[in-house]
């Protein structure tokens, strides 16, 4: 009986817990999502509807010229171009050259390899701001500032985030899967490129998804690096359209008759972003990340 | 993976052992260099992009170097005009810079920590709320910052706005010396997603046993935490907060876009700092000095957190 009511009014708890939760979590959900929807209104609104308080929410008219007018108001085509480069290039390199020296690290056997992945792990918490000077003058004693090679070669040297996923993935795979092959004659490149990387693809999906936002969306590096107007990516032409605005600059509160094509193009470069997100969701929230705890 | 193959062969047959063993010498000598070969990228890259800039920085700083002349040897000059105080702008932006982490870091971990717990509740809905706090992780700081500027305006703003309809008029926010860097901890908050998602699959890790245990013993919900839930995200809880140090510590965009260091200094951020002496003012050994300064204090941290973490992060083996 007593037992029979213990559980009762713990299963009353439950409720009245998850009650608060779920209440709790849309509350918190506000500060991320109204943001979001006071985007995508600015971007449709007429100048007239911006600056007024109280806020209008749904625009009347919706002005659906404002993304026209804003992409056209800067060569955000050519920015465009520029940006797909810069992204898909180096998303090669920290795919498949990542792969191939986690693959090293993972499976291959030779003298000193634990220490030298020790070394790689330790690359990743290594605070970058040390290197970005000294490379910047590297790349500009060898005449790279205003190509596109700063922003690409490094990638071909792998990335040591994905390095370390790669291999946490590739441990989890059997033991012994390519002996058979490499009996057959096969060098350890073919074992590696015909039978193990085909079985990696969630992985390889999951980092080219965070290189493609972490390229996308970089700033510094094409900043420092291009300086060229056709040289830009849609990153540095949002942000110098910003600048172009007037009352912008120093301690303000964005004040501009433009407001509305700026809030368009910002919608317009966040698009890609967001599409890639909702596409491929569950590759955010892959155990490959967390593989590597001991818990 | 060598021992077991030995073994298997080694049941067969001993002839055949012995012609594998050989083989296997061959073989393995192919393989160490195959190895080698297939790990080169990364080593390349590592001397090139990291270690060698690491020690050319370390000797830029001691130098004067405009880039287009020669670097000029001036010793320890370089940390006398930082130390000294004759660079005002340095202790000023170290300030700016530890205000902003003492701020940022706690708050991360801390909300982090409560909404994965209330996202591992197993409510109806759990999906779409981890997807609506991850989203604005995904987007480009370049379009946040550009949002959040006209999200802070202090009278057309949303956030005023919304302030105001709770009856609290709002300050000038980015505009005000005193509320400028609160805004942008404030508008990083929407950058807890990535570490939510790893506490969140940290505490789905913990066995359930253990909980059900000390529920029979009677252990009440601040109990199961302090005794279970947080002894067993010890090592997540302490990657999350090295990765946020160090991002903290290397704020930059949404300083030099929504501010550029302003009004009066308040956002001046170390990275922004940096910035100014390297790029804008083209005193590259300086700015390597003020790199290395930083990368002292971000490791000191760290050597600090990694000493503090044997006393609470537990570990299987202990």
């Amino acid at each position: 009986m007593s037992v029979g009511r213990l559980t009762q009014s713990r299963r009353f708890q439950d409720s009245v817990a998850k009650a608060v939760a779920l209440l709790l979590l849309s509350l918190f959900c506000i500060p991320f999502v109204f943001p979001l929807i006071w985007l995508v209104s600015t971007a449709l609104k007429t100048p007239a509807q911006v600056y007024v308080s109280p806020p209008i929410w749904i625009p009347n008219p919706v002005r659906l010229r404002n993304f026209a007018e804003a992409w056209n108001a800067a060569p955000f085509g050519r920015f465009l171009v520029n940006s797909l480069i810069t992204t898909f290039i180096p998303m090669m390199g920290d795919v498949f050259v990542s792969a191939m020296v986690a693959y090293s690290f993972a499976r291959v056997r030779w003298p000193g390899r634990d220490k030298i992945f020790s070394l790689c792990l330790a690359t990743m918490i290594l605070p970058g701001i040390v290197t970005f000077i000294p490379t910047f003058i590297l790349f500009s004693k060898l005449k790279w500032v205003n190509t596109f090679l700063p922003l690409v070669v490094p990638a071909f040297s792998g990335s040591a985030f994905y390095i370390f996923m790669l291999r946490q993935f590739m441990l989890t795979l059997p033991e012994g899967l390519e002996e058979a092959a490499k009996i057959d004659g096969a060098s350890t490149f073919q074992a590696f490129a015909r039978i193990i990387l085909p079985l990696m693809s969630p992985a390889l999906a999951t980092v080219a998804i965070f290189s493609f936002m972490s390229r996308w969306n970089d700033f510094f590096g094409p900043m420092i690096y291009l300086h060229r107007p056709h040289l830009k990516t849609l990153m540095l032409g949002l942000a110098t359209f910003e600048s172009m605005l007037t009352g912008v600059g120093g301690g303000f509160g964005l004040v501009s008759s433009r407001l509305h094509l700026l809030m368009a193009i910002t919608l317009l470069v966040d698009l890609p972003c967001i599409l890639v997100f909702l596409l491929f969701q569950k590759y955010f929230v892959r155990d490959v990340i967390l593989s590597g705890f001991k818990l | 993976m060598a021992i077991t193959a030995e073994r298997r062969v080694g049941a067969d047959s001993g002839k055949a052992m012995v012609r594998v063993e050989r083989r296997r010498g061959r073989l393995g000598r192919r393989e160490a260099i195959d190895g080698i070969l297939m790990a080169m990228p990364w080593m390349v890259g590592f001397v090139l992009f990291t270690a060698g800039p690491m020690l050319v920085g370390l000797y830029t700083g001691f130098t004067k170097w405009d880039i287009i002349s020669r670097p000029v040897w001036i010793g320890l000059d370089n940390y006398v005009r930082m130390f000294s105080g004759a660079d005002k702008l340095f202790y000023r932006s170290l300030g700016v810079t530890l205000r902003y982490t003492l701020m940022s870091a706690p708050l991360h971990l801390v909300l982090g920590l409560a909404l994965a717990s209330l996202l591992n509740m197993k409510i109806p809905g759990t999906n779409f709320f981890r997807s609506v706090y991850y989203l604005p992780a995904i987007l480009p700081v370049v379009a946040s910052s550009v949002l959040w500027s006209w999200v802070f305006n202090p009278e057309f703003g949303l956030l005023n706005y919304g302030l105001s309809l709770l009856g609290i008029k709002g300050p000038g926010w980015l505009s005000d010396p005193k509320w400028a860097l609160p805004a942008i901890v404030l508008m990083n908050l929407q950058y807890i997603g990535p570490g939510m998602i790893i506490l969140l699959a940290g505490l789905q890790r913990v066995p359930q046993e253990l909980y059900e245990a000390a529920q029979l013993d009677g252990a009440n919900r601040w109990m199961l935490l302090r005794h279970i839930t947080l002894p067993q995200m010890s090592s997540v809880i302490f990657f999350v907060i090295i990765t946020s140090i160090n991002s903290s510590f290397q704020t930059f965009t949404q300083a030099f876009l929504m501010t550029n260091g302003g009004p009066n200094y308040a956002t001046h951020f170390y990275m922004l700092h940096l910035y100014n002496e390297a790029w804008r003012s083209y005193r590259m050994g300086y700015a390597s000095g003020l790199a290395w300064v930083l990368f002292v204090i971000i490791v000191g941290f760290m050597i600090v957190h990694f000493r503090l973490s044997r006393l609470w992060v537990y570990t299987d083996s202990e």
